[in-house]
């Protein structure tokens, strides 16, 4: 199986890895243009590693690699949910899961000793080199610590994230490439972390160090990258808040600067997607840390769509070759490609109506089926469980039951990934623009009225609600261990519900 | 064979009482031997017919996943014995207001033909619809275990 490596630079980075990774869970599938799916390997590069958003983002990966290890797929089996595997793996080398890269000397310093101004000094007295790096960082810069990430601070990121070709994760990362593998780069373009790291990582990507064992295809490779253009904005800082960095006013001066800046210099990556939005919502202000817990947003979602086209993307399309000049990988010449996303409606709460329809025949249906079983299992699996209330004959014939509903499986993984995607959805909703598909919070008798904007097919005599997913549960045989006969008879149900029973989904 | 619900409906005598029963196995007056129609086979076809078909309407036509459970299929078993309990006095109490009942086995007569008792009363009748709703009790259990497993929301009801 082939991997697709995904660079999640800072918080947006992060966020975007948690909307690919939802994605996947509902059987959204990352492949390539023959049908088979990439493997993902995900890699934060984000000095921040406290952030609430990079430790949701790692918990949920956990999550959903402890369900997929026990589901198995092959011909005679139909599920979708969780389709492709997440190595989380590679950068340790060993059995022990991390997805960072490591960045050296960051943690309880400040950016003026990291450069070593105080050492700038000839005969007591501050040199050339000093003066220099004063006109470059600011008294303010100079003082910033850097555990928290770089608050908006691009000029100081590019310095720092130099450094993370040298790491040893770095160096596995490049030793467990090989031919077909793939790379992507999430970064946004308005901040610090994701602003400064992408350039440089690209670079560092291009023009691998040859002593580096797997150099040679990494240069070679194809990249695609998103670059996400401002799409929030956060509170100004309390008044009494001097030391705070972070200001969004700049958001828009700092994309300009850096697009001029791609314009010029970024042309080694095969794919280049852009997605921004010119409606913003207000995030409370944080620097970083646990605090910096952003709400799931549409934009997020969109940028996870990028990677699944850049994955489809024929091999002919993204050829690179060695630039015999400075032996680094250079695109071919006109095979770089700008990519943008749009919906079709302008409105404000997007619903899937609203999306092009390359777009929703591609996530409506997965997303829906998913969400169904999230909601059974939040509302109904207590009923019809083994010896529920209500018990159904799936759960007598499969023994799912109490004891199962407590095993570690269901009771921490599943649960974790089902919590996080229901949180995801609503999150969604109540950002600006909100991507609100769904009416989370109907009641149980109104169960198939969720999807807004489609009306459910009626059927007067036929069970209904739960019942009819019940129904629909009821009537799958399928094989294999407890776990993967649990997912796939919902995968099954669900498909049967919103392709035929209810919805004309495709 | 022919004599299978007969025998059934025999473990029940004490209910109804040997005349009616006499009766029912189609004795004939006139010839002094069973020569009509045996009442308790009919009766036995339609209770059987009755049972199969609600065992039927149960596991195929409602076949609900909200009515799957030992309850609602209680809930059926009853509808069954009620429906066979009327059935059953229905089909006898028609023979009895229509005089069908042979005379002979009706009635208890002195030689001079007076009339000394009266064998059969229409609580009899009634007496042999609970018999027979018992008995469709135990057909409906036996259908349900026959027809139940290939039932998609029902087949693990009753158990």
């Amino acid at each position: 199986m082939s991997k697709l490596y995904v660079f999640g630079i800072g918080g947006t980075g992060s966020r975007v890895l948690k909307s690919l990774t939802m994605l996947m869970a509902a059987g959204v599938k990352v492949q390539n243009a023959a049908g088979q799916c990439y493997e993902i390997v995900p890699i934060v590069i984000d000095p921040d590693h406290a952030a609430a958003d990079l430790t949701r983002t790692v918990k949920l990966m956990r999550d959903y690699k402890k369900v997929r290890s026990k589901l198995t797929f092959n011909n005679a089996s139909k599920n979708a949910f969780f389709s492709n595997e997440i190595n989380l793996t590679v950068l340790s080398g060993n059995e022990t899961e991390n997805i960072t890269m490591s960045l050296q000397d960051t943690l309880n310093t400040n950016f003026k000793t990291y450069i070593g101004l105080p050492l700038m000094r000839d005969e007591g007295r501050e040199n050339a080199n000093y003066a220099l790096a004063s006109m470059l960082f600011s008294a303010k810069n100079l003082g910033s610590t850097m555990d928290v990430g770089f608050k908006g601070n691009p000029n100081i990121g590019s310095v720092v994230l130099n450094q993370f070709s040298n790491s040893q994760e770095f160096i596995k990362f490049a030793a467990s490439f090989n031919q077909g593998d793939r790379i992507f780069i999430i970064s946004s373009i308005f901040g610090g972390t994701g602003a400064s790291g992408f350039p440089l990582l690209l670079k560092n990507l291009r023009a691998i160090s040859d002593e580096i064992n797997g150099n040679r295809l990494i240069k070679v490779a194809p990249i695609g990258a998103v670059s996400v253009l401002p799409y929030f904005k956060v509170e100004p800082a309390a008044a009494d808040d001097k030391k705070s960095q972070i200001d969004s006013s700049t958001f828009i001066s700092k994309t300009k600067a850096a697009l001029s800046y791609y314009d010029k210099n970024m042309n080694e990556a095969n794919v280049l997607y852009y997605v921004g939005d010119n409606v913003f919502d207000h995030y409370n202000h944080s620097e970083g840390g646990a605090e910096q817990r952003n709400n799931a947003h549409f934009i997020e979602l969109i940028s996870a769509l990028a990677i699944v086209d850049f994955a489809q993307i024929q091999d002919e399309l993204l050829i690179t070759n060695i630039d015999p000049n400075n032996n680094n990988g250079v695109p071919d010449f006109g095979s770089i490609k700008y990519k943008e996303f749009g919906i079709r409606d302008e409105t404000n709460e997007i619903i899937f109506s609203n999306l092009d329809t390359s777009t929703r025949e591609l996530i409506e249906k997965p997303m829906t089926q998913f969400v169904l079983f999230c909601k059974y299992l939040n509302e109904h699996i207590h009923d019809s469980k083994k010896g529920g209330r209500n018990q159904q004959t799936y759960a007598i014939d499969n023994n799912f039951d109490d004891l199962f509903l407590r095993s570690v499986f269901y009771q921490s993984y599943l649960n974790g990934v089902k919590t996080a995607y229901l949180e995801w959805l609503e999150e969604m909703g109540d950002n600006k623009r909100a991507f609100k598909p769904y009416e989370l919070k109907l009641t149980e008798k109104k169960l198939f009225e969720l999807v807004k904007g489609e009306k459910p097919r009626e059927n007067i005599f036929g069970a209904k609600n739960y019942a009819l997913f019940d129904s629909a549960l009821n009537k799958q045989k399928t094989t294999g261990e407890k776990e993967q006969k649990f997912i796939e008879m919902f995968y099954n149900a669900t498909e049967k519900l919103v392709t035929k029973e209810k919805f004309n989904m495709r | 064979m022919n004599d299978i619900f007969a025998n059934i409906y025999l473990w029940f005598e004490g209910f109804y009482g040997s005349s009616l029963s006499e009766y029912l196995w189609g004795y004939n007056c006139a010839t002094e031997d069973y020569s009509n129609p045996q009442i308790f086979k009919q009766v036995g076809l339609m209770m059987s017919g009755i049972s199969l078909g609600i065992a039927l309407v149960y596991y195929y036509v409602i076949n609900h996943p909200e009515f799957a459970q030992f309850r609602h299929w209680f809930i059926m078993l009853i509808i069954t014995a009620v429906i066979n309990l009327f059935a059953g006095w229905g089909w006898v109490y028609s023979g009895f207001i229509n005089g069908e009942i042979g005379d002979c086995v009706m009635y208890a007569r002195e030689a001079s033909g007076s009339i000394i008792s009266q064998l059969i009363y229409a609580s009899d009748c009634w007496m042999f619809g609970v018999a027979n709703a018992i008995v469709s009790i135990g057909f409906f259990c036996i259908f349900s275990l026959i027809v139940k497993w290939k039932s998609s929301n029902a087949g693990h009801s009753p158990f």
